[in-house]
């Protein structure tokens, strides 16, 4: 069968990651490409857990994918990175957006949060990068812009995906009044994604 | 040109392009985006119904005066309108009816995973199943037409990975469609026994021409590919068992009741070995089974949750799994909670600290039900609080005086009047909660009855509660903020020692439309001394840290219950100096 790519967003109800799905999805779709989208609404939007799942090619059948087989996961909070990384395929690349949002069992006390996720990421992960991409949108002007920024990092992985076509998808899911903040945001991810790019060219010579 | 839509965009569109006139429901997940989508056509009549019983029998009326109509809502919903479905079948349709049931196997955010196909089943009703946004858009077309050739209403089933997923659609226009005149016809409309036995014969009829049309119709297809296996599925599965099974020979039902007994037959004489694979029971394996033929099905495919290509493939070829899988430690679960500064976390803590029995029901606030709070006893369906706390009552008198029922306001107008008014009726001790938050949160704060705007958000009348419920014939009523606890607590304590049943509305916005009372609030760690009662009210801006806890100040709206709850006075305003 021809290559679908499968790509995994995690994290935190209220994060922005349905709107992420979406445009990563726009963009595969503007590309030419099938697509499929899966996301979850409802209960699961009040602070839960949430996965979105994204995927292109040539012919896609099933919205969704299983443990073993995303190419990319990008995760939204520590925790939920560890819980969805047994999605990535042994190739596959984790970035995450590294932040902690302590649930309510962990917050009151009744479950401990890990003290060792990014050690346990590291391990498991070989092609694991992490950002302080929310530190990095408010700097920008509001931290929830973090979900955009992280895809600008993903958009360099996914050569198959042109810059402009992610400009125009851009517009077509973010709300006008939201675009300039929203278009910056994503270029900055697109440098963090650069310069990465750039370093391992580096380190494998 | 091709574009991204979910199954429940793609079915707002459908409806468009089929030229339908009326379209309602009641709010409910999966199925909500539907009518929030129907809107942007102007074309089209959309609106909120305060229940799906209701929400059916108004495109019924569309139907009968010779209109297209649809009518969308969660799986559940269809019990509650389970009434006039019934005798709808009987009847039949004016103008086409379509019946959108959008199911959720694996409980995404529901309170059971019935299987809605049953539904059609016993309605002698057919039932088009999409397996995408594409044919979601165009079974809509489909099933009106199906409607009005066989004058039978058609129920359109959908799964939450139908309806919350995305992939491309080819748009139309809307299409002009002729009026089915309205002309009055008592044996048709009017279903006393007499002439309800003549519709009974009209739909059995209406079976059999059914299964005829389907083989001709060609709705249904199979692909043979190798004959070894053949594989009879359906909806979201079948794109599971393509992407497990590409070379496997596949018979695709797109119109899954009735059964066109010759194309079974017929493909199963194509195949080696027959499966059935299908979400939930065994509903097509059922029937398959009792018309003689062989087939494989839930023998290896799970009744319970969602299927997935991984499910698939564990299923057909099951390998020894190791008893010991060296299971690392779980993790800390992430359950969804009321948010921060929620009106509804007050309201039920206050009635956490009277002790009181809670019969709970549902929306938002059963989230109160899971610890820290564990503030409720109860949960079956919409409207269940109600009539459960007086049969508590009933059943042990020594629950009389310290049980509630709690209820949502838009839950209170779905099924909950009813309830009270037998309270009422029967003169039973019981003190009723309204949760007010002015919204239907839970599903995406919808507009109801008594918000006074419409679906489209125009303005309209907005029920008044109070005299709502004085109406019924409670003579104890009383409205309080729950964010005032000591008031709360008077208020609650009034009505329980009161004879006969009181109604407290406990009324507070909900917080996300306020988005924010105050500044934040902080926690002075000299006076703080670990006693961890504010961290009992569950608010996901508290945490502990070590001994004292902490107030995350971007999470944090200033509600100020944690500081109400607080018996050192430890819990400030920023920028409040402490006494
Ligand atoms: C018969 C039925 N229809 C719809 C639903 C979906 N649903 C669950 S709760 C709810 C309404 C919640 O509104 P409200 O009672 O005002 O409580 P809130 O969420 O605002 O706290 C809806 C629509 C359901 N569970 N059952």
């Amino acid at each position: 069968m021809p290559k679908v790519t499968n790509i995994a967003l995690a994290g935190v109800g209220g994060q922005g990651i349905i709107l992420a799905g979406n445009l990563l999805a726009q963009a595969a779709a503007l590309s030419g490409y099938d697509v499929k989208l899966a996301e979850v609404h409802g209960m699961a939007q009040r602070g839960g857990s949430v996965i979105t799942q994204v995927r292109f090619g040539e012919k896609v059948y099933s919205p969704t994918f299983g443990k073993g087989s995303a190419d990319y996961l990008v995760a939204f909070e520590r925790l939920e990175a560890l819980r969805h990384q047994d999605i990535l395929a042994d190739d596959g690349v984790l970035l995450l957006s590294d932040t902690i949002i302590q649930p309510i069992t962990t917050a009151t006390g009744s479950a401990p949060y890990p003290r060792d996720i990014l050690d346990r990421l590291k391990k498991k992960c070989p092609r694991f990068y992490s950002f302080s991409a929310e530190y990095k949108a408010e700097k920008l002007g509001n931290p929830k812009v973090a979900n955009v920024l992280m895809l600008g990092v993903l958009s360099i992985f996914l050569e198959e995906i042109l810059e402009a076509v992610w400009e125009e998808a851009l517009e077509l899911v973010v709300p006008p009044k939201h675009l300039e903040l929203n278009r910056l945001a994503f270029a900055e991810g697109r440098a963090l994604g650069n310069q990465l790019a750039h370093s391992q060219k580096v380190n494998s010579n | 040109m091709k574009v991204l839509l979910s199954g429940n965009e793609a079915l707002a569109r459908g409806a468009y392009e089929a030229n339908v006139k009326v379209a309602t429901a009641y709010p409910g997940t999966p199925s909500t985006e539907i009518l929030e989508t129907m809107v942007k056509y102007e074309e089209i009549k959309s609106q909120w119904a305060p229940n799906e019983k209701v929400a059916l029998e108004v495109a019924i009326g569309a139907s009968m005066a010779g209109v297209r109509a649809l009518v969308a809502m969660k799986h559940v919903g269809l019990n509650v309108a389970a009434d006039p479905w019934m005798t709808l079948s009987y009847t039949g349709v004016g103008g086409g009816l379509v019946l959108v049931s959008a199911d959720d196997p694996g409980m995404h955010s529901s309170q059971n995973e019935q299987d809605n196909r049953y539904y059609a089943k016993m309605a002698k009703v057919p039932i088009l199943e999409p397996s995408d946004s594409q044919e979601a858009k165009d079974f809509v077309g489909l099933a009106l037409q199906i409607s009005e050739e066989f004058e039978t209403p058609v129920l359109l089933r959908t799964t939450t990975r139908i309806s919350h997923s995305k992939s491309l659609v080819e748009l139309k226009d809307r299409q002009w469609t002729p009026l089915k005149k309205y002309e009055k016809d008592i044996e048709k409309w009017v279903m006393i026994p007499a002439h309800g036995r003549l519709r009974h014969l009209v739909v059995e009829a209406r079976q059999k021409d059914l299964s005829e049309w389907i083989w001709k119709s060609r709705i249904n297809h199979w692909e043979i590919k190798d004959r070894s296996i053949g594989i009879i599925t359906s909806g979201v599965s079948y794109q599971y068992v393509k992407e497990a099974f590409p070379e496997a020979s596949i018979l695709k039902l797109s119109i899954i009741y009735p059964l066109c007994e010759k194309q079974i037959r017929l493909f199963a004489g194509e195949v080696e070995r027959l499966y059935v694979v299908e979400e939930l029971d065994p509903f097509l394996e059922e029937q398959i089974r009792a018309l003689g033929i062989e087939v494989t099905g839930k023998e290896i495919i799970p009744e319970t949750g969602e299927l997935s290509t991984e499910i698939l493939r564990k299923a057909f070829s099951p390998k020894e799994e190791s008893l010991f899988k060296n299971r690392p430690k779980p993790l800390a679960k992430r359950p969804p909670v009321l948010c921060a500064g929620c009106p509804h976390r007050a309201s039920i803590y206050g009635l956490k600290r009277l002790g009181l029995k809670v019969t709970g029901d549902i929306g938002c606030y059963t989230l109160g039900a899971l610890p820290p709070l564990s503030g409720m006893d109860s949960t079956v369906c919409m409207g269940a609080s109600i009539g459960m706390a007086e049969g508590f009552t009933l059943g042990n008198e020594e629950y009389e005086g310290n049980t509630v029922a709690v209820i949502g306001d838009s839950t209170f107008l779905h099924t909950g009047i009813q309830g009270l008014l037998d309270a009422v009726y029967n003169n039973v001790n019981i003190t009723v909660v309204i949760l007010d938050n002015r919204t239907t949160a839970m599903t995406g704060h919808q507009e109801h009855p008594g918000t006074g705007k419409t679906l489209r958000g125009e303005k309209t009348k907005a029920v008044n509660l109070s005299r709502l419920v004085e109406a019924l014939g409670v003579e104890k009523v009383t409205v309080v903020d729950p964010m005032d606890q000591e008031k709360f607590k008077k208020a609650v304590e009034d009505s329980l020692a009161y004879e006969g049943p009181a109604v407290v509305i406990s009324r507070r916005p909900c917080i996300l439309k306020v988005k924010k009372y105050s500044e934040p609030y902080q926690v002075d760690s000299t006076k703080c001394d670990g006693c961890h009662s504010c961290i009992q009210v569950g608010c996901p801006a508290i945490s502990v840290t070590g001994c004292h806890v902490a107030i995350n100040q971007t999470t944090c709206v200033g509600c100020g219950l944690c500081a109400q709850v607080c018996p050192q006075q430890a819990i400030k305003k920023v920028g409040e100096t402490s006494a």
